[in-house]
């Protein structure tokens, strides 16, 4: 009889302990899954309020005056692409969607947030349109939410200022001798690039300019960026094309994302290695790994703290792979996961996230309203 | 006759665990936000302060889930009542009046 009820607690306590917690945490997932409205919304409002707070570079402040920037960027482009994807889930919030992405590009257009770009190169990015500095940190992020916007509103008034950085974009991939554009002068990243395919297949469907030239070289070089053993994306090349920094999921995951608005194929069979290679699970919490497994390191500005292997931006970015892709099931766990320790608060009809702060907020906005894939590539 | 169910210590412990744990995060987590820890965090600005704030709350939170988890096996266990260990057999009084005799 003893030995029977210690049996029964035992066996209770392994079935509480496998499945309340990340239940219970993970008991929005199926309404953010089936685009809930209201929780889109408390989202956008609440990146709303971030831009009405007019946040400048010295409120990110990362110890690195460019990371800075970047944040700060990130921060406006990330939330235009969740307003997008709110707009385009919901053709009733279509128009007070369209306007606070609008609203974000006045943003991302202003001489401050171009900042860490221009430091960078030592010009600013949209003086230098036409030039052959790629500009790909800047231009090639602003060029995919261009892109988006003009899905959304074909006869827009950033019709004519797409047009100059698609063009600029087209012909910078076009002349690049190893088929990749620089982000800084001398760096190279392959999920950079990924986004600015994004745009230009965007750009290519909705106005039917030509980018298959570049599109198709893209297709042909993306093999030779992936790791042999797991197909994940390596991080960074040098100028000469080699491989200077390997396989990662913080760069896969996002490249998963940037990709779905260009080329469904390619996003897909990236998040399978994603999938397959990177996936960790623990009581019904889900992670992603920012090495591949046998490879140790260290965290660094792509992937936030690396804990157990395990990285906050491999896990965070393939919240929005998993969306994309119809997993539902690696969702749900990433999504306990991301309540447990993102430890999202609602108030005044708005979501923040306790742990995310301005750029962390955008991206939860972002990704957790990306679209599934093939949406954009079927038109507007 | 009794009226009523009266709760021992231990079960205010875990029901305090469980509601409190449950409620200090959630409290926790709204003042993060109003305080702007995280953009602080992120900032590396407040000092060891804002470090402090941020593993209390998230040690908390893990707290407060393990509570949670923990609450459907330890009501099976105090509910069920615990087996009492078997009594030796009982003498016979005339076999101790015997054994004095």
């Amino acid at each position: 009889m003893r030995r029977l009820r210690l049996l029964l607690v035992v066996a209770v306590l392994a079935v509480s302990l496998r499945w309340l917690p990340s239940a219970f945490c993970g008991r929005e997932a199926s309404a953010l899954l089936d685009d809930d409205p209201a929780l889109g919304l408390a989202m956008a409002r609440r990146s709303e309020r971030w831009h009405e707070a007019r946040l400048s570079a010295t409120d990110s402040m990362t110890g690195s005056e460019r990371f800075d920037g970047e944040w700060l960027f990130g921060t406006s482009m990330m939330a235009a692409l969740g307003h997008a994807q709110l707009a385009r889930a919901h053709p009733r919030l279509r128009d007070e969607q369209v306007r606070a992405m609008e609203a974000c590009i006045e943003r991302l257009l202003t001489p401050q947030v171009r900042a860490f770009d221009r430091a960078a190169w030592g010009r600013d990015p949209l003086d230098d349109l036409g030039t052959d500095r790629a500009h790909a940190a800047y231009l090639g992020y602003l060029g995919l939410v261009l892109s988006v916007h003009r899905v959304l509103e074909p006869e827009g008034s950033y019709a004519e200022l797409h047009e100059r950085v698609m063009a600029h974009l087209d012909q910078a991939l076009r002349t690049s001798p190893i088929g990749l554009v620089q982000t800084y002068p001398g760096e190279i990243y392959p999920v950079d690039n990924a986004s600015i395919i994004g745009a230009l297949a965007l750009h290519q469907r909705v106005t039917g300019v030509d980018h298959r030239q570049v599109l198709e070289a893209w297709a042909e070089r993306l093999p030779s960026l992936r790791d042999s053993a797991t197909g994940l994306l390596v991080q960074a090349v040098s100028p000469r094309g080699e491989v200077v920094d390997g396989p990662r999921g913080s760069g896969t995951g996002l490249a998963v994302y940037f990709l779905s608005f260009g080329d469904a194929a390619q996003s897909s069979s990236l998040y399978e290695a994603m999938r397959t290679h990177m996936q960790r699970e623990l009581l019904g919490f889900g992670a992603m790994r920012e090495y591949p497994p046998g490879i140790e390191g260290r965290g660094d500005i792509d992937s936030g703290p690396v804990i157990m292997g395990v990285s906050i931006s491999a896990t965070g970015f393939s919240l929005a792979g998993s969306r994309i892709h119809g997993d539902r099931e690696t969702f749900e766990r990433l999504w306990s996961t991301a309540y447990l320790f993102g430890a999202p608060v609602d108030h005044e009809g708005m979501r923040s996230f306790a742990l995310g702060g301005p750029l962390g907020d955008a991206l939860m906005f972002a990704l957790l309203t990306a679209r599934p894939a093939g949406e954009w590539s079927a038109g507007s | 006759m009794r009226h009523g169910v009266r709760l021992g210590r231990r079960w205010w412990w875990l029901i305090g665990f469980v509601v409190l744990g449950g409620l200090m995060s959630t409290l926790g987590a709204r003042a993060m936000v109003d305080h702007g820890v995280a953009g602080a965090l992120l900032a590396g600005g407040g000092g060891w302060g804002t470090v402090i704030a941020a593993a209390g709350f998230l040690v908390l939170r893990l707290a407060s889930f393990v509570a949670l988890a923990g609450a459907p096996a330890l009501v099976l266990a105090w509910v069920w009542p615990r087996p009492r260990p078997a009594r030796p057999p009982c003498t016979p009084p005339t076999a101790v009046v015997r054994a004095r005799g």
